[in-house]
C-alpha cells in the first residue's frame, strides 16, 4: 500500500465534529485500516479536537482547525494545527485515576485517554500556532 | 445518539443506549439519561452493546451519575461494551466503581456485591 493522505478543515463548532469523524473514517475504511486503529484515530480527534474548540481561543471569532492524516503502510500519522493560544497538551499533569471515585479529578482524562491510545505524539509550537502530530503504528 | 428505557423496575432501571457517544451524542441524551439514573436513586443497567463510540465526555457523564447513586447506596452497571469501547473503559481505570456486565442477570448480582 502506498502513502495516501487526506486533509480536513475543521470550524471552531462542535457541532461540525461528527462530519470530520465521517470523512475521516470513511478515509480509513477505503485504505483497510484496521477497526482498532479507526477507533483510536477517531478518539484522539474528537477529545483533541474538543479541547481546542473548548479552551483554545481567546475571542469567540471563527476558527480554522488544520487536520492532515497520512496512511502508510503499518502507520497512521494524525497532525493537529491550531491558531489558539499556545497549549502543549503533552505537558498536562496526568489525573490520578487511583482516587476513589468521590475524589476523582473532573478533567483531564480526554488527554490521558489520548496520550494511553497512541504510539507516539510530539507537539510544537510554530508561526504563532500549536502543532501536534500523533502517530499509530500498527 | 439514542436512549431506550427496557424496564424502569421498582427496584431498578435498564436502559440501552445506541450511536455515538461524542460532544454531540453526550449532549443529546444526558438530560434524559440522567433523569432515568441519578435521580431515580435506584441500580442502573446500561447496555452499551449498540454504542459505537465513547468519549471523555461520556465517561464523566458514568462516573457523574455513579457518584451521585452511590450516595443512595446504589450502583451504576455498563453491560456488553464492544472490545473498543471496553479498552477505552480499561484505561479510564473506572470498573472498580462502576462494573462492566455480560448481561442483566449479572448486573443484577454485580448491584447487590
Amino acid at each position: 500500500m502506498k502513502k495516501t493522505e487526506l486533509e480536513v478543515r475543521l470550524g471552531n463548532d462542535y457541532a461540525e465534529l461528527p462530519r470530520m469523524i465521517d470523512s475521516v473514517e470513511e478515509f480509513l475504511q477505503s485504505h483497510d485500516a484496521p477497526s482498532a486503529i479507526a477507533y483510536k484515530a477517531h478518539l484522539a480527534l474528537e477529545e483533541m479536537c474538543t479541547n481546542i474548540i473548548k479552551y483554545g481561543y481567546d475571542d469567540a471569532n471563527a476558527h480554522e482547525i488544520l487536520i492532515h492524516l497520512c496512511q502508510e503502510p503499518n502507520r497512521l500519522t494524525i497532525r493537529l494545527e491550531d491558531d489558539g493560544h499556545e497549549f502543549n497538551p503533552l505537558s498536562s499533569a496526568e489525573p490520578d485515576l487511583d482516587k476513589p471515585l468521590a475524589e476523582r479529578p473532573i478533567g483531564g482524562l480526554g488527554i490521558h485517554l489520548v496520550k494511553k491510545s497512541m504510539s507516539a505524539l510530539d507537539y510544537r509550537r510554530e508561526n504563532g500556532r500549536n502543532i501536534l502530530e500523533m502517530r499509530l503504528d500498527y | 445518539m439514542n436512549l431506550r428505557v427496557i424496564e424502569a423496575a421498582a427496584d431498578y432501571t435498564h436502559l440501552a443506549l445506541s450511536g455515538r457517544l461524542d460532544i454531540v451524542g453526550v449532549g443529546a441524551i444526558e438530560t434524559q439519561f440522567t433523569g432515568y439514573t441519578a435521580s431515580r436513586h435506584k441500580p442502573a443497567f446500561v447496555d452499551l452493546s449498540e454504542v459505537t463510540f465513547i468519549s471523555s465526555l461520556a465517561i464523566r457523564l458514568f462516573i457523574s451519575v455513579a457518584k451521585s447513586l452511590e450516595a443512595n447506596q446504589a450502583r451504576l452497571i455498563l453491560i456488553n461494551p464492544q472490545p473498543n469501547i471496553r479498552e477505552t473503559l480499561r484505561l479510564s481505570n473506572i470498573e472498580e466503581f462502576i462494573p462492566i456486565v455480560t448481561g442483566k442477570d449479572e448486573a443484577l448480582s454485580a448491584c447487590k456485591a
